[in-house]
């Protein structure tokens, strides 16, 4: 398989939290999100939508191909 | 010696323009402590059931807390409280601002008011001393303007003043009261109660320092949290974003409130987000009294077309949505300018935007024309038709007049099938958030006894892991394990039985909820320490509790009374739907069934009886309530 170029987009406090330009990871097989959440030290406990591409996913979520994941932050009313 | 508190509370009577003042005991403060709490107390002892709510017989109280003006992080908040005339049931509404502290600066825990003027009149408090004086030069006129004069008036730049504008003068049901041009008592329509009363505004300056019992500890805590604000993504969020943060996930998602409610695709959904805000219309963020969080926005647009007043401050979320995407418009001035007019006229943004797009549907749907309208075409994303109808419902002109009674008494008028285009709970137009997604959320909209509010308990998100913000920071409350945001069994009830008690007390104390867990940088030691140093009572956590749950039971009690049921505990039909349209397309209806299952056990928790949802005479002796038992027959 030919190696994956993952990018992770990171919106709103994520961006303070973790880091300011995406994060790029690569791998050699499909991978769930959850694995690539875990290997970028990012906590679920800060994600409220996952995005790969125009799509919404979980993040038991099988990534197959080179993509870009962009994570949005859990935040409350006001 | 009393801490925290003045001791001091003004009744007034607006019909003889008599007053005078009353001294609790310290167990009366201790008991109710100030905001809903002691606002409902004297509306449940001096308000006759059934009372019109633009009477002389309804009460307009302005009630701070022991708390309000202690020099700790957001702390400056002020509850107004009375029988709402937009629902019929008990209204209140929090303000932060500067205004709350002024008052506790001037020798005052409270302003109890009843009767009503036959002539325009303010309220001039100067150091504790009242005066009643002539306002028909200020009826009819903005915020702005009557701001000026009363200071020119008073000679005095200090002076803080809360007060209404024309919206409140000319009743509009959701018309609602301003201090400082840009904090409100949004919602409720308690503008209009201020207007039957003819008392266009309170001005107030005190110079009197608030005593503390521990001056040098709160000072210390507050220390701690000021430099943590930047550190804690949350509350420097608020600082950066504001509440604006949410747009983007929202749009992105397909949540975005849009087309009132018909879908949650937002396709120009980047022109609303806080990024494009912070890059076009932002000017700078402010703050209220003493806190560091500065998360107030403020904008100002100079065009040769199109100016906005900076004094106005900038709309927040829920603003941008519900005159934004909902009337489908993505223009982010036109929205500054629709909040602007909203806050000279004194008008509550949400109301005011879901009222607008209801009529935009009517409108679509053929059961509004341009005979209706006055020949606006008032269809979707016209940007100019939703500021002609802002300046028209203010004024009550035309459609404006109808609209003005709340999209609900709207849709009775106007019939032909229109109640379906409406979305509200006891008849307030439901908030920004889709409970969808966050099923507690939807569960506050309907418990909510002021009508759907999203501010009645910390949102599902901070729950949903054990490494949530609010699992690993809310443990001393009981709360241990995660819940799914979409979940809707028992954990669900429980966790939200104990936000609603804790988001009660806060509302009770006059805290803002952006200042602490687990909404932001405050912890709950932080919190109990800043209580316990300002007012000298020994106090804990369980103490906390039943202050919440004494506020909750109170305005249950209140409703009953006006004859509020369980079927009055809803949510809009739409809820019960799947999203249509964007990534979200045919999901996340919300089961009807498992929602009335989780509403009946919720009852349960708190003590009420499960078919009537009236709390117990149990329930009601447990928090020290008894003198309300005969109200509840
Ligand atoms: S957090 Fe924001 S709204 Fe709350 S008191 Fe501070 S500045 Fe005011």
């Amino acid at each position: 398989m030919k190696i994956m170029k993952i990018s992770i987009v990171l919106e709103g406090y994520l961006k303070d939290k973790y880091s300011f330009s995406p994060i790029e990871l690569n791998y050699s097989k499909a991978v769930t999100i959850h694995k690539i959440l875990e290997e970028a030290k990012i906590s679920s406990a800060d994600i409220f939508f996952i995005k790969v591409e125009d799509s919404l996913v979980k993040e038991d979520y099988f990534v197959r191909k080179s993509c870009k994941i962009k994570l949005f932050p859990i935040i409350g009313g006001g | 010696m009393s801490y925290g508190y003045t001791g001091s509370i003004l009744h007034l009577d607006l019909s003889s323009k008599k007053y005078w003042i009353e001294h609790p005991p310290e167990t009366f403060y201790r008991t109710y402590w100030g905001g809903r709490a002691l606002g409902l107390y004297y509306m449940l002892k001096e308000m006759k059931p059934k009372t019109d709510p633009l009477s002389p017989d309804n009460l307009l109280i302005f009630a701070p807390s022991v708390l309000t003006g202690t020099p700790a992080p957001a702390m400056p908040r002020y509850t107004v409280c009375a029988k709402s005339s937009l629902t019929g049931a008990e209204g209140e509404a929090e303000a932060g601002g500067w205004w709350g502290p002024e008052l506790k600066k001037a020798g005052l825990d409270a302003i109890i008011t009843k009767g009503a003027s036959t002539t325009p009149v303010y309220l001039w408090i100067n150091d504790g001393k009242v005066e009643i004086k002539a306002a028909t030069h200020l009826w009819g006129k903005d915020t702005g303007t009557t701001q000026k004069i009363i200071k020119e008036e008073l000679a005095d730049d200090k002076v803080r003043i809360a007060q209404i504008g024309p919206a409140g003068e000319n009743l509009v049901r959701f018309a609602n009261i301003v201090n400082e041009l840009k904090h409100f008592n949004g919602r409720n329509g308690l503008g209009a109660v201020m207007g039957s009363k003819k008392l266009k505004a309170i001005a107030v300056r005190g110079t009197k320092p608030i005593e503390l019992y521990n001056k040098e500890r709160v000072s210390q805590v507050t220390k701690e949290i000021t430099k943590r604000v930047m550190e804690n993504p949350l509350s420097r969020d608020l600082r950066e974003l504001g509440t604006l943060a949410v747009v983007r996930p929202f749009y992105e998602a397909g949540c975005l409130p849009s087309y009132n409610w018909t879908t949650g695709y937002f396709k120009e959904g980047e022109n609303l987000t806080a990024e494009t805000y912070n890059k076009t219309i932002l000017k700078k963020t402010i703050g209220c009294y003493a806190c560091p969080i500065r998360c107030k926005r403020v904008v100002e647009i100079n065009e040769s077309d199109l100016q906005v007043d900076p004094s106005y401050g900038g709309p927040e979320y829920e603003t941008i949505t519900s005159l934004g995407s909902s009337c489908g418009i993505s223009d982010l001035k036109y929205i500054a300018k629709a909040n602007e007019l909203c806050n000279k006229y004194t008008m509550d943004t949400i109301s005011t935007g879901m009222a607008i797009a209801f009529a935009m549907q009517c409108f679509q749907e053929g059961l509004l024309t341009k005979e209706d309208t006055g020949g606006i075409e008032l269809t979707f994303s016209n940007k100019e038709a939703m500021l002609k109808m802002v300046e028209k419902i203010a004024h009550r002109d035309g459609l404006g007049d109808l609209l003005a009674e709340g999209s609900y008494l709207a849709a009775q008028k106007i019939g032909k099938g229109s109640e379906k285009f409406i979305h509200q709970v006891k008849k307030q137009e439901i908030p920004m958030h889709d409970p969808r997604l966050k099923i507690g959320v939807g569960l506050q909209y309907a418990l909510a006894d002021y009508g759907a509010d999203h501010m009645k308990a910390a949102h599902d998100t901070y729950f949903k892991d054990k490494d949530s913000y609010g699992i690993k920071e809310m443990k001393g409350l009981g709360i241990l394990e995660p819940v799914s945001p979409t979940d809707i069994g028992q954990n669900k009830v429980t966790l939200f039985k104990i936000l609603d008690t804790y988001w009660s007390l806060l509302d009770t104390l006059g805290v803002c909820d952006f200042g602490y867990v687990p909404r932001s940088v405050g912890t709950m030691e932080e919190l109990l320490e800043i209580i316990c140093s300002t007012t000298g009572w020994k106090t804990t956590w369980f103490e906390f509790m039943k202050v919440g749950e004494r506020s909750i039971n109170m305005a249950r009690v209140f409703n009953c009374r006006e004859g509020f049921t369980t079927k009055d505990d809803t949510l809009p039909e739409v809820f019960y739907q799947n999203f249509k349209g964007g990534p979200l397309e045919g999901k996340f209806a919300i089961n009807k069934e498992d929602f009335e299952k989780a509403l009946k056990l919720r009852y349960e928790l708190m003590g009420w009886n499960p078919d009537s949802g009236i709390p117990t005479s149990a329930k009601l002796i447990e928090l020290g309530l008894d003198w309300l038992i005969e109200e509840i027959g």
